[in-house]
Parts: structure tokens; sequence; C-alpha cells
């Protein structure tokens, strides 16, 4: 049963992509401007343009031109990158990993503060911490990634000069050797402490940003869970066999509530791989969300199409994620 | 939130009398005010800055103290002062000025998205939840596939195809909103087609549209309102986050996200720059926010203190 649901998501995340895939490719096409004008460049000859148009396929009806974008992206063929000249698949292998380590770090700064935050926000009510609590997620909830980015940078780099402004290293600094493509653990793994601390801070800032937005509903979604949590039955049961507070709340609520936040927190690692893409502008940082920026300002339909798919892909698969787990976590849902 | 619009659909063949009904809806809105207000410190707050931005977003442009467009070379980069309380930028216009008539495309467009989504989600929702079985399966799986990117993502893909310029980014994002609305009005169709004023309506011959429009659709009002207005704040994000990147509103005009993309080359010297367009993005956004919370609570009194 729990294998007849993975492989129903696992058609609709097929369905999906392909659904996609068609979306994006007829707007592309919709578009008046002409793309193997714009691979050619401005001052291309007619000729020119005209061999463009037969090497890429674009003078074939766009229906045979879809099939072929299609069998490409099973073969994990997402075209040439306009800017790079490089494939698409290859940028994307490059920074991918940038982008995945960010999302992981931020999530993982969200869950230490965002969990312990929820839960005292519950069990003391209407408290300072709770007001706090709830001022801390209307804000996340609230603040513009983008502009959150620029103010954190101007006061932790330019007023402070703590942390530096951007980049996964320093120019001119060599990356760990390639294990993972995860700075932190490839510089631990290869015995680098030196890299190792540099890379940290150059992943606190955009981590704090990352993090303190997907705080907000962690926090919130905990709260909420903790406060239905521990206003039933077997809580008082607890509470009258004499258990302290303490066990009350780990042993027995924290761990009830945590199921629905499970949902949130799967959605906040789909967001977050979306939400890179505007705080990696800002701290340069090599990933795929700078990559899609500069595909934007530059016209680069392919690496953008690409970029979407990928993040689409990752988020509809952490949900599945999300599911499966949650199957394993409660007995409940398995039985029924 | 039965309670208060259950009456619409029970009164409703009583008060045919026109007049009434409207003295009757106007006293219904003072009462709204009351209540809400009275309910929590924080629906004031959210009402008093949806009022402010609200003005600003009519009369913004009239409102400023300068020019938004006026560039004047001799007050480039000014700190805030008492003449320019928001300094200036880089070519010196007034900042307060451009964040004051910002309000007009930020909250217009996020506006106007909204007003085009819903009413087509709406649409969708009643013919998938009343129609059901095929028709039912194939919007919903159809709305699936919108709702199975984040939003933000699929916006951009479609602005950066159609071309970078307001009116696309209302397409893009009503495009991606509107299978939000489908959802919820469905989800609520479903449920209220079993009541059994709904059954006896369609016992007394009444026809399927009044059906629908009269009985159906003013008892499912309350969770679009709420919706709609959480929706409008994120729209406003969105639509910024869209020109920050430069595929929504395009330079010179004074719309918060690009003037925070043209602050970026001088953030270290100008704090003031990137500062204040921001707060009145964050401002208007949590105004909404409290305002959809509040609503909720009021509108749902089984949510209440949760």
């Amino acid at each position: 049963m729990v294998l007849g649901l993975i492989i129903r998501r696992m058609f609709f995340l097929i369905f999906v992509l392909i659904a996609l895939s068609a979306i994006t490719f007829t707007l592309m096409r919709l578009v008046p401007s002409d793309p193997a004008r714009n691979i050619a460049g401005p001052r291309a000859s007619p000729e020119a343009v005209q061999k463009v148009r037969e090497d890429f396929g674009l003078d074939e009806p766009v229906l045979n031109q879809y099939v072929n974008y299609m069998t490409g992206i099973v073969k994990f063929d997402f075209g040439t990158s306009l800017v790079s000249r490089r494939p698409v698949s290859d940028d994307l292998r490059r920074y991918l990993p940038a982008t995945l380590e960010l999302a992981f770090l931020s999530l993982g700064f969200a869950l230490v503060f965002g969990v312990p935050l929820g839960v005292l926000s519950a069990i003391k009510k209407d408290s300072v911490i709770d007001a706090f609590g709830r001022v801390v997620s209307v804000l996340g909830l609230s603040v513009p990634s983008f502009w959150l980015a620029i103010v954190i940078q101007f006061i932790f780099f330019a007023r402070l000069g703590w942390f530096p402004d951007g980049q996964r290293l320093p120019i001119g600094t060599d990356p760990p050797r390639t294990i993972t493509s995860f700075y932190t653990i490839d510089s631990l793994l290869t015995g680098n402490f030196g890299t190792f601390f540099t890379t940290l801070e150059h992943l606190a800032l955009p981590v704090l940003t990352l993090g303190f937005i997907s705080l907000a509903p962690i926090t919130r979604m905990m709260r909420s869970g903790m406060l239905e949590v521990m206003g039933q039955d077997y809580i008082r049961t607890a509470r009258s066999k004499g258990l302290r507070q303490n066990t009350v709340v780990t042993r027995h609520a924290i761990r009830n509530a945590a199921l629905p936040a499970l949902t949130v927190i799967g959605l906040q690692l789909g967001l977050l791989l979306a939400g890179t893409l505007l705080v990696e502008i800002i701290f340069s940082w090599p990933g795929i969300g700078r990559y899609a920026y500069q595909a934007i300002q530059n016209q680069d339909p392919n690496s953008l199409i690409s970029v979407t798919l990928i993040i689409g892909a990752g988020y509809v698969l952490v949900n599945l994620l999300v599911d499966v787990s949650y199957m394993f976590l409660d007995p409940r849902i398995r039985v029924s | 939130m039965s309670s208060t619009t259950g009456s619409v659909a029970t009164t409703e063949s009583l008060a045919d009398a026109g007049q009434g009904r409207a003295r009757a809806s106007r006293s219904g809105v003072r009462y709204f005010f009351r209540r809400f207000t009275s309910e929590s410190p924080l629906n004031v707050v959210s009402l008093v800055i949806i009022v402010v931005f609200l003005i600003l977003c009519i009369g913004g442009n009239v409102l400023a103290p300068y020019d938004p467009l006026q560039a004047s070379a001799s007050d480039r980069l000014l700190a805030p002062s008492l003449d320019h309380p928001f300094g200036t930028d880089e070519i010196g216009r007034d900042i307060m000025s451009r964040v004051m008539s910002g309000a007009r495309y930020s909250l217009g467009i996020a506006f106007l998205i909204l007003v085009i989504a819903i009413p087509v989600g709406t649409l969708v929702g009643v013919v998938a939840g009343y129609a059901g079985s095929l028709v039912d399966e194939l919007l919903m799986r159809l709305t699936d596939i919108f709702l199975a990117f984040p939003a933000i993502i699929l916006a951009m893909a479609i602005a950066a195809a159609l071309g970078p310029n307001l009116r696309n980014t209302v397409i893009a994002l009503t495009v991606v909103y509107w299978p939000w609305y489908a959802r919820l009005v469905r989800g609520q169709i479903l449920q209220i087609k079993e009541q059994d004023y709904v059954e006896a309506g369609k016992a007394l011959g009444v026809t399927t549209p009044r059906l629908v429009l009269r009985h159906i659709l003013p008892n499912s009002i309350a969770p679009i309102i709420i919706q709609g207005t959480i929706d409008i704040g994120f729209a406003v994000l969105a639509t910024s986050s869209l020109s920050f990147i430069g595929l929504g509103a395009q330079p010179p005009t004074p719309e918060w996200g690009t003037m925070i993309t043209n602050s970026r080359t001088y953030f270290r010297v100008a704090w003031w720059y990137f500062t204040f367009p921001g707060i009145a993005l964050m401002l208007t956004v949590v105004g909404f926010n409290l305002l959809g919370d509040g609503l909720r609570d009021y509108l749902d009194p089984r949510t209440r203190g949760s």
C-alpha cells in the first residue's frame, strides 16, 4: 500500500513535469521574438540566423520541436545555455549543490530555532515568549526575502564587517576537493578546517536570511499543533498519572504535534529551493537561483526552463517524501 | 461563519423589499466594524495600515510632496532631512514621494490580479463542485498541475517568456493564483451541496444557476474573503519580487521592488534608499496578513484563540 502510493505519486510527478514543460514550451514559442535571432546575436547575417535555425531544429514544426525537446530532457539533455555556451545540464550539476547546501542549512536553522519557539509559545501561551513568537512569525511571513537580504548584508557586512558579503569562498581560494560538492562536508572530509570555517562565514548571512523566513511557518505550525495536542484527553491522563510537565511535553505532546508540522517542513524545503533565487542574487551565491536570474537577464530560455523544471521536480519529490515518511511515523495512516 | 452568512440564504425570500435590505446591510457594516475592532487591538492596527495604503494607492501621487520622477542633480543621495524625510536617490528624486506614489503600482496590481483570479477560480470551483464526476476530475487535475509548483517560480517562467512589463506580471500572477480559489470554492460547494436548505431549494424547483448564485455561493463566501485578503499581501510581495528581478515594472516607475533593485548599487552609502521602500512593502503585507487572520477569527469562531 505504501508502494502503491509511491508509484501513484511518481506517475503524478511525471505527469506534472510533462504538463509544466508543455506550458513553458508553448509560452516560449508564443513570444514574437525569433529564438534563432537571439542565439545568433543582433548583428548576425540572415544566413547565419538561418544556419542557427537549422542547427537547433527551429525550422521544424512546433510539435516536432516539442518532441525533440522532451526526448532531450529524458536523457538529461536540456540544450545549450546561451550565456555559458555549455550544456545546461553541466551548468545545473555545477550550480545545484550550492543551492542545496544553502537550502538545507537554512532549513536546519529554521528547525533549531522554530520548533522550540513554537513549543514554548504554546506551553506558555500569552506570555512574553508567545508574543515574541507571534511577532517573529508575522514578520517572517511578511518581509520580502530580497529586502531582508540587503538589510542583513548592510548591517553585518557593510557596517559591522563581521561576515563577507557573498560568494561561497573568497575569490582566489580553492574549493575543497569535490566529494559531495557541499563545501562544508567536503572541507571536513578532506580535513581542511580553515576552508571549513571560511565556508561557514560565507554561509552565515544567506542562511540567516532564508532561515528567518522559513522560521515563521514552522513556529506557527508547531505552536498551533502543540495547543491542540495539549488539550487532548491523553495529556490529561499523563498529567493525572503524576508525570512532570517536562515529561508530558517532550514524551507525549511534541511527538504528536510534530506530525502536522512535518508537512510544513517539507513544504518549506520545497519553497526554499525557490526562495534561494532572490537571496542568491543579493549574496552573489553561485547557485541555480542566480543562474536563473542571469538567464532572465540574457533571455536564455533553455536555462530558465531547466531551472524551473528542476525546482518543480524537487518540490514534488519533497512532498512525496513527506507523505511517505508520514506513513512510517503515524501507524494510523498505514493501517487505514 | 454559518451563523453570520447563513441568514443571507434563509431570510432572502422574505427580504425582497430592496430598501429594507440596504438599510440592514448598512447597519450590518457598522456592526461589523464595532465588533471587529473591539475583538483585538491587532484588528485596529491592520485596518489603519490598510486604510493608509489605500489612500496612497488612490491619491499617493497627489499627496506626495515632490514629483516622483523629477530628478535634481544637486540633490543626489541626500540623507533623510526635514526637506526629504526619506532622503533622495542617485539622481536626486525624493524617495518619500516615490514610496507614496509606488503604492499605486504595488497595491493596485495586487488588487487587479485578485479581481481576475478570484472570479475565474470561483467559476471553475463551482463548475467542478457542482457538476462532479468527469468534469470535476479534469478540472481538479488541471489545478493540481499549477499547485504542484512554488507559485513564484511558475510566475517567473511565465513572465520571462512573455516579456518584462507590468501587464505580463498581472498575467503571470493571475495564472498562478486562480487554482487556489478553484480548490477552495470546490471544497465549499461539495460541503454546502449536501445541506438541507439546498435540498429544499431543489425540491421547490429552484433553477440550478439561481440555486448556486443565491444560495450556495453566499454561504461559501467567508473563506474566499479570508483567503483573498491574505493573498493581496502575498500578491504585493510577488509583484515586487518579479520587479526586483527585472520582470515587472521598469525604471523609472516608482514601484517598490524596482526601487530596491536600483538601491543595491548604493547600499553601502545610502541606507535610506533601500530601507523605506522595503518598510512600505513589509507594512502592506503585515496589514493584509493581520486583517486576514482577524477576519478568520471573526467569521469562524471555532478557530478563535488557536
